[in-house]
Order: C-alpha cells, then structure tokens, then sequence
C-alpha cells in the first residue's frame, strides 16, 4: 500500500503526477486521503490546476469528485470554494488571485467533495504548503496538473505517487512501455557530493558552472557568462575552459535536447548535473544518444517515488485488462517499486 | 374597464430553471443543423430524427434538407429539450479587472509601472496560424482596435509561427519579457494541450515562471483549461489587444512585478 510507503519514509509533502491527463491522478489523492484519515493524519490538499467537481475543460467528460475529511485544509479560488458538497470554512487569504476569485485557505467542518483551483505556479505552492503546515497540516498532498512534473520538485514535496494508466495508450505492451519510460527519468543517478556542489554553486548564481578536475578528486569551478544554455551554446560561452578541461556542466535550469546535443561532441565520460528530475525535458531518443556516447546524466537531488498507480479505464471509452496491465507494468518498472491498482484495490 | 393582463412569463422567470427558448417562453426548443452522410429523402429525414432522438430530444422536425451531391444530405431541424440549468450556480473563470482603453492602459503603464513593458508573442509548436496573435499584435490591429505594436509604453515582438517552447523560453530570457503570449489555433487531436504544459514546465525550470504573466490564447481556450495548465489566462474568440493589454498590467502590478 501506498500510503505506508509515505508513512516509513516520514514524508510530510506528497507530489501526484500523472504520466498524461486523465491517468487516474485524483484517483489516486482520493485513495491516499482515505488512508491518511484512517491514520489519524492532518491533511492539507492543494491542487495545481483544476480539481473536481467539475468536466474536464477540453473533453467535456466529468472527472472524479475530490473528497475531504473534517479538519483538512484546502486552497481553492473564492468562486469555486461553496461548489462541492463539503462545509468549508476560510481561515485565511493567499494573497493570490485567479481568474476564479482570490485564492484562500480554508478549512473543512463537514466532509463532502470540494473543487481546488487557483494555484498555479510554484512559489505559489510553496507558499500554500508553508501556510497549511503553519495551520497544523502534517501531511500535504499536491495534485498535479496534466502531465505536469512541477509538483514532484524537491524544493516542493519530499516524494511523489506516480499515476499511469489505459489513456496512455490503447495496448497493455504500449502502456507498460511508456510508463517504465516515465519512471525512468525519476531514477536519474545522483551526483556524488563534490560534482553537486557545482550544482549548488549554479543554482546560487541562477546559471551554468562548468567543472575542471583538479588534483585527486577535486573540481575546479568556472561560472560561464552566460546564465541559460537557452540563450547561448556552453562552448561558445567567454569563459569555456576548453573541452579537454572541462569535464561537468552544472545547469540551474532545464535541460534539453538542445543542450544534450551542444555537448555530446565533448570526450567521452562528460557529465551533465542537473538540480533533479523536474528540470529534465530530454526526450527518449536524446537522451539513449547522449548515453551511447558515453556520457552521463545526474542529479543533485533523486525524487523519491512511493509508488505508481495504474488505471485500466480510459477516458476515451475503452478498457484494458485490469490484472495483466498491472503485472505488465511491474513487470516493466521493476520489482522494487511499489504497483497499485487504486480502483481495485477499491471495488 | 379592466386592463387584460399581458402574459410576460419572462418577467418573472426563475433563473434556476432556464430552458432554451423558440417559439414560446421554456418551450425547449432547439435547432440542429448537420450533414450526414447518406442521400436525400424521406429515409434521410428520419436518420436524422433518430440520431436526435438518441441525444435524449423529443419532437424532432426536419424543416428543410439539401443535396449535398455525392450521396450526402444537410439537414436543419428543430426539436425540444427537457433539460434545465440552474442559472445562479454558474461559475466560470473569467478576468475580473476592468478592461482599459488604449489611451488609459499607456496612461497606466506610465504611472504603475514607471516603464515600458515587454510583450512577446507567437503561435508555438506546429502552429502556423497567425491570424489570432497578429490581430493581438500588430501595429494596425484588429476591428477598430490598434495592436499592442502601436502602444507607446509596450515593446511588443510578435516572433511569428511554429516557434518552439525553447524558442520562446529564451526570448523571454533575452527580451526578459513582462508577459507571454501563446496563440494556438490549429489544435487536432489537442496538439496545444502538451505543447502548452510544457511551457509552463520550462519556465519553471528555468525559475522564470512567476516573473512573468503567462497567457495563452485561440478558439478552444478559456480561462479555466488556462487555469488547469498553470497559465494565468487564457483568452477565446473575438479578444482584442487592450483586453489582453488590461489583464496584463493589473496583473503585473497586483503581483508586484513592477
């Protein structure tokens, strides 16, 4: 079970990500906040995107109501905030706005479903989490949006569920296949101490380092000029090292196809340290190249995943076998991560 | 003489209960028009009947059809609905603050902001549909009003079609733009949705994300999908430079990004 991953680990922030819209993510809250509440847990909720109650904005399809035990913080937009079943209370303003009404904390007095919307980027979080843990939350759930991976940040939550299913594609081999793919990139190796404080050192300077070995194991930093390799190419940069020195890229920012391939041409063994796996866009094919060349992709902080939920029902109108798309995406992730049919587990 | 009272049900209506109306007040009524694909006739009429019939409409009538030629039909019809909304439990996201004047927004700008502000905009990712940024912002605008190029107190750069989110990620860093602006108009198998959440990604990622207003725009975007995507906007059909142009410098003077 799921939530006694996040239990032993003491996780008191838990990202939802979904490998595509629609692969069960509110689902999977839902689950997780039953569990919770049986344990007695204080739970915030926070939504990036738009949560419940409502029909999917694009499909016209309605999408799962979120249900909210007595006592749960949640932040949602002033407009939205009676829509649900639940009693809800404010507690306090955000100080943001959206195009659905200010955005407040409040707090549930009489259980039922709620809408979350009005949260959108992640400061915003960031802030919402402080302000519910300050409230007495001691366990907060951030539900992302789409396919999107912000909320897994380690700036953020301290670990994600991941949320895959049958809207993924149409076949059991397809859905396991992209699904592993997805995981992967969350078990991005993790730079040893020495090659992450070149990292920090981008991350203090909003840019790129590049690392020089020096001695036995030591780095030498050089801070380029310019602070994104989206603006100019690392090896064009004034101060490049040269390619013979420089064996590290550290990047602040994101990484993409387009800097994989500004570097691949370097040595053999050169490696790219980026802060973790929300900063990474590389797609599959980029990526395996980069690879083969003998090069490495780290991290200075691994996103911890407790598990992976599976959704045999797509929302385009099919289903695929329940038991052998479970077993197929085990069998495609790994055995030590953690597969669960929520819905099953459910009926 | 006693006044024969006028029968006005609209005027006490109960807008928790709002039904189409056709000929009579709450009547129901509906008009469809669509082709379909087999030859005209009586056998026609009533596919169509039927296909409306199974949409959970009752007195279905064809008043007109037309030869579409190669075994097609075009059909108008009228039937009615049962179906009811409750009016005052509507919520939709929409921009709250007022909509400026161009001469007003400048002025705003000036006296806000205390500089000029930088707007970019294009059509990303396969898109090559210009018509919706172009109206937005080009110089000579768009029906009766100008484009935010015209603006004096906005450096707007419209970077034109199929421009990659990594494009667009570094003009703003190069241009360090006040606001995006992404128009997606062709939008198939809803190409736009990906290709818009991964923007929104790169700028987080990038740490640009909450220095920036970020809208999106085209016929199959709202404010709520823009909502769901972590855009702070999203505008549909018929928006014009100065609804953008209002949003954008309330919104970046409410968030402080002065």
């Amino acid at each position: 079970m799921i939530y006694r991953a996040i239990q032993q680990a003491n996780a008191r922030r838990v990202a939802i990500v979904g490998i595509a819209k629609h692969a069960g993510k509110t689902t999977a809250m839902n689950s997780l906040i039953s569990d919770a509440t049986a344990a007695g847990r204080r739970l915030g909720i926070v939504s990036i995107g738009v949560d419940g109650e409502r029909r999917d904005a694009i499909m016209g399809v309605p999408k799962p109501d979120v249900y909210v035990p007595i006592g749960a913080l949640v932040a949602s937009a002033g407009d939205v905030l009676n829509t649900g079943s639940a009693v809800l209370s404010i507690v306090e303003s955000t100080g943001y706005s959206s195009t659905l009404g200010d955005v407040y904390l409040a707090r549930v007095e009489r259980p039922g479903t709620v809408l979350l919307a009005g949260v959108r980027y992640a400061a915003q979080v960031h802030a919402v989490l402080e302000k519910m843990e300050r409230l007495g939350a001691d366990l907060c759930l951030v539900d992302g949006a789409f396919d999107r991976m912000m909320a897994a940040s380690p700036e953020l939550t301290h670990g994600v569920v991941l949320a895959t299913g049958a809207v993924v594609a149409p076949t059991v081999e397809d859905v396991a296949r992209k699904s592993a793919f997805f995981v992967q990139r969350f078990a991005l190796p993790v730079a040893e101490e020495r090659v992450g404080h070149l990292l920090d050192l981008a991350v203090a300077r909003g840019g790129m380092v590049v690392g020089c070995p020096v001695g036995e194991s030591g780095w030498d930093p050089v801070v380029l000029e310019r602070t994104s390799s989206f603006v100019a190419n690392p090896l064009t940069d004034p101060m490049w090292p040269g390619a013979d020195r420089a064996r590290v890229l550290a990047v602040a920012g994101a990484v993409t196809d387009r800097l994989l391939a500004m570097v691949e041409g370097l040595p053999r063994g050169f490696v790219v340290v980026l802060s973790d796996t929300t900063h990474f866009f590389a797609t599959q094919q980029a990526w395996r190249k980069f690879l083969r060349r003998g090069h490495q992709v780290l991290v200075r902080c691994p996103v911890r995943v407790f598990g992976l939920t599976v959704n045999p029902h797509s929302v385009a109108g099919y289903d695929l076998p329940r038991h052998q798309l479970a077993a197929a995406v085990q069998a495609a992730v790994g055995a030590e991560l953690l597969v669960q049919d929520v819905q099953g587990e459910e009926a | 003489m006693s006044e024969t009272k006028r029968y006005e049900p609209w005027k006490d209506r109960d807008m928790t209960k709002v039904r189409p109306y056709g000929d009579t007040f709450d009547d129901g009524m509906i008009q469809l028009s669509f082709s379909i694909p087999v030859p005209p006739g009586e056998e026609a009429a009533e596919a169509a009947r039927q296909l409306v019939t199974q949409m959970g409409l009752h007195e279905p009538a064809v008043v007109h059809q037309h030869d579409l030629g190669e075994d097609f039909t075009f059909v108008v019809m009228y039937a009615k609905t049962k179906a009811m909304i409750d009016y005052t439990k509507i919520k939709v996201a929409k921009v709250d603050s007022p909509r400026m004047s161009f001469y007003e927004i400048n002025e705003y700008i000036k006296e806000q902001i205390g500089r000029k502000i930088t707007i970019i905009g294009a059509c990303t990712g396969t898109d090559a549909h210009t018509v919706g940024i172009d109206a937005i912002m080009n110089m000579k605008g768009y029906n009766g009003e100008y484009g935010l190029e015209r603006y004096p107190m906005v450096e707007a750069y419209n970077l034109g079609a199929q421009v990659e989110n990594e494009e667009m990620v570094a003009k703003a860093i190069e241009l360090n733009a006040d606001a995006i602006l992404v128009s997606q108009v062709v939008t198939q198998k809803d190409v736009h949705i990906p290709n818009l959440a991964q923007l929104v990604e790169l700028l987080e990622a990038e740490g640009l994300r909450e220095k920036l207003i970020l809208i999106c725009g085209g016929p199959r975007l709202g404010h709520e999908l823009a909502l769901e995507l972590g855009y702070d906007a999203g505008f549909g059909p018929g928006t014009l430079a100065p609804d953008v142009a209002s949003f954008v410098v309330q919104e970046l003077v409410k968030r402080g990004l002065k």
